[in-house]
């Protein structure tokens, strides 16, 4: 069973994060180790195996990137996860200079700035996450762009992620 | 996990960080980035007449062995030529930074990212 039946899902890229979070926590209520308690440690070890099972697929399931990734694997075969190098000079310019504001404002210390900054981020990852879905919906998949389109939102989700970093410590 | 000490040196002191004028005509920039871990790197050769390499700058966002990794690249291209530093293998970086086996992929991105900057700067040329 592949980790969208798992849930109940038809393999897409759109999700209703709600409606997943909801199943997870039926799914795991349902095969809880502990109401196997009596069954013999056999039915419990099954239980506990499923409990590992739903958790990771949750994990993989949530994160656009990681969905992204699994669902291109799983209908094309294609590993997106593997180490590249990326050789696309306007784009990692952009990127460069994205980090290079957020080393700016970090240095400034400016609060404001950051959360604007943050904002801003979000809104290029969102977009780039539309695109991304875009893609996906595509009746002939072009694997090159879902590959484009998934390294592009690998690199703002890390300088989001680096924003939060600045943000704990910026704001502690 | 331990970086080796050498790592630590280009890390804490990094060699030739900065920029080149990227428009200008003797000067090579290469731009690579490895999406899994999120590192983007810039590197810059300066390239004479003959086509020996005067000088060389980078900025990288990443790790410190990427850090360290196009550091020593731009220790290592000055004075070479440009075939020199095109056959600059990854290999030799990650050896002489003795990166472990899970970092080995911030040397192939530092070996990317001379051969975009030498293949930059020949195309400018018409080379």
């Amino acid at each position: 069973m592949n980790y969208f039946e798992l849930f109940g899902l038809e393999p897409n890229f759109f999700i209703n994060e709600a409606e997943l979070s909801s199943k997870l926590r039926a799914l795991l209520n349902a095969s809880h180790p502990d109401r196997f308690a009596s069954s013999g440690s056999q039915q419990q070890m099954i239980a506990m195996q499923k409990t590992t099972q739903l958790n990771d697929a949750f994990a993989v399931l949530k994160h656009p990137v990681r969905r992204a990734q699994y669902l291109l694997e799983l209908k094309t075969g294609i590993d997106a996860t593997k180490e590249v190098t990326v050789k696309d000079p306007m784009f990692l310019m952009q990127q460069l200079e994205l980090r290079e504001q957020l080393e700016t404002i970090i240095e400034q210390k400016n609060v404001s700035d950051l959360i604007n900054f943050s904002d801003n981020i979000e809104l290029m990852a969102d977009s780039q996450r539309d695109e991304l879905a875009q893609e996906f919906e595509q009746v002939e998949w072009n694997t090159q762009s879902i590959q484009t389109a998934i390294y592009k939102l690998q690199f703002l989700y890390k300088t989001l992620a680096d924003i939060e970093a600045a943000e704990d410590k910026l704001l502690d | 996990m331990a970086y080796s000490e050498k790592v630590i040196d280009h890390y804490e002191n990094p060699r030739n960080v900065g920029a080149f004028e990227k428009d200008d005509d003797s000067v090579g920039t290469g731009m690579v980035g490895a999406p899994a871990c999120g590192d983007v790197m810039k590197l810059q050769i300066k390239v004479s007449e003959d086509g020996i390499i005067e000088d060389a700058k980078f900025k990288t966002y990443g790790c410190g062995s990427a850090i360290a990794s196009s550091s020593l690249v731009t220790e290592w291209v000055k004075g070479k030529s440009i075939d020199e530093a095109q056959a600059i293998k990854n290999t030799d970086i990650a050896e002489e930074l003795a990166l472990p086996p899970v970092k080995i992929h911030c040397s192939v991105l530092a070996e990317d990212a001379i051969k975009a900057a030498v293949n930059d700067y020949k195309e400018k040329r018409g080379k």
